[in-house]
């Protein structure tokens, strides 16, 4: 009779204790409000419009509609774009969440990147396929050890710093060489 | 008696993790009474204006409104609140939760000041509607200080002489009029 009353007592303790760790995911940007967002300047990289667009969304009600104007090239082909972030601190998270819907063509893959520390060093994560159609939950892990950047010589091969102060996080948009007019939707970014 | 001496340990251990669960907590404040907290005026913050509201309140009846106003911009991105404490948080970590209405890009820190030195968190983004019991870990080795040339490299220290709690909220550059509703500030 005690065994069982202390069983119970047990049990009853165990189910008011939360789940601890139980990782949160905290919308970085779902495009419902206005725009805040800019394509990239770089020599490397196409150019683009973008718009808030009522259509393909996945969370919300809008998307961030990404309209590739150029053809691919060897060395040109990639999209890049950004928002600021104002130092966010994304140390105890573990990965970024994207999804992506491609309308025109199957091939392209997306990056994500950041500038973060003091002097806004730049790192981007290795490639992720997205398919044609949606391609939702495309997830980057903010722990690996696979970023590259200027002092890894631009090989992925450094882990993310500076992740207690993030000034800006930019996607990327890679394409086959040849491939012409594209058109990307991107929503529901999650850092979890 | 094996068996009793089993559920004995089994016992104390569950109590144990209750207790470090449910450690206690004292609330610092539920903006049921009027607003103590001021608006820093610092060159890099943007004006705020703030009013106990009845609106959006987490604990008791009443938060804190706090209103981003218009003019703020470029670098001026966030505004800040403080109000003087006396409080010793060696062992405490600091919660609130935090209502905003904005969609996405709004983030909050927390800072204090410290036998005279100033200490700040990083900025934890938010999500749209309430952020219920958002945690700064004081215990973490990731503040930022004049001393460690703002980067997010030390310990806060002095932990037992806290005398200025601050609440930064970052938005933003274009956002105008930014609400937030904050409520139930606790340590525990």
């Amino acid at each position: 009779m005690k065994t069982t009353l202390m069983l119970m007592i047990a049990a009853a303790s165990a189910m008011s204790i939360p789940a601890a760790g139980a990782a949160e995911e905290v919308l970085l940007e779902g495009f419902e409000g206005e725009n805040y967002w800019s394509g990239v300047d770089w020599e490397n990289t196409g150019q683009v419009d973008l718009e808030a667009a009522g259509e393909n969304a996945s969370q919300g009600k809008r998307s961030l509609k990404v309209v590739i104007r150029e053809e691919a090239t060897e060395w040109k082909n990639k999209v890049a774009f950004f928002k600021e972030t104002d130092g966010i601190d994304i140390s105890k998270d573990s990965a970024v969440l994207v999804d992506v819907y491609n309308k025109e063509a199957a091939g392209i893959e997306i990056a994500i990147g950041f500038r973060t520390g003091e002097g806004w060093v730049y790192y981007e994560s290795p490639r992720r396929q997205a398919g044609k159609g949606w391609t939702k939950d495309i997830s980057f892990d903010l722990g690996s050890p696979d970023y590259k950047c200027k002092a890894s010589d631009w090989k992925y091969s450094a882990p993310l710093a500076g992740k207690e102060n993030v000034g800006e996080f930019y996607v990327l948009v890679y394409r086959p060489v040849k491939m012409s007019k594209d058109i990307v939707y991107i929503d529901n970014i999650r850092i979890k | 008696m094996k068996k009793a001496a089993f559920f004995a340990v089994l016992a104390a251990v569950i109590f144990m993790m209750y207790a470090s669960v449910h450690a206690e907590e004292k609330l610092f404040d539920g903006f049921e009474g009027a607003n103590d907290w001021d608006s820093e005026s610092w060159d890099n913050v943007g004006g705020v204006t703030m009013a106990v509201s009845a609106e959006k309140s987490s604990e008791g009846k009443q938060s804190l409104k706090a209103v981003a106003k218009d003019e703020s911009e470029d670098w001026k991105n966030r505004f800040v609140i403080s109000r003087e404490a006396s409080l010793d948080l060696s062992t405490a970590d600091m919660y609130m939760d935090i209502y905003t209405d904005a969609p996405s890009g709004v983030s909050v820190a927390v800072a204090f000041d410290t036998s005279g030195e100033y200490y700040e968190t990083g900025n934890k983004l938010l999500n749209q509607g309430w952020n219920k019991d958002v945690k700064f870990d004081l215990g973490a080795k990731d503040f930022k200080c004049k001393a460690s040339d703002w980067k997010n490299s030390v310990p806060l220290a002095d932990r037992s002489d806290i005398s200025k709690v601050f609440i930064l909220v970052q938005h933003p550059k274009k956002m105008k009029g930014l609400t937030v509703y904050i409520d139930n500030i606790r340590f525990k």
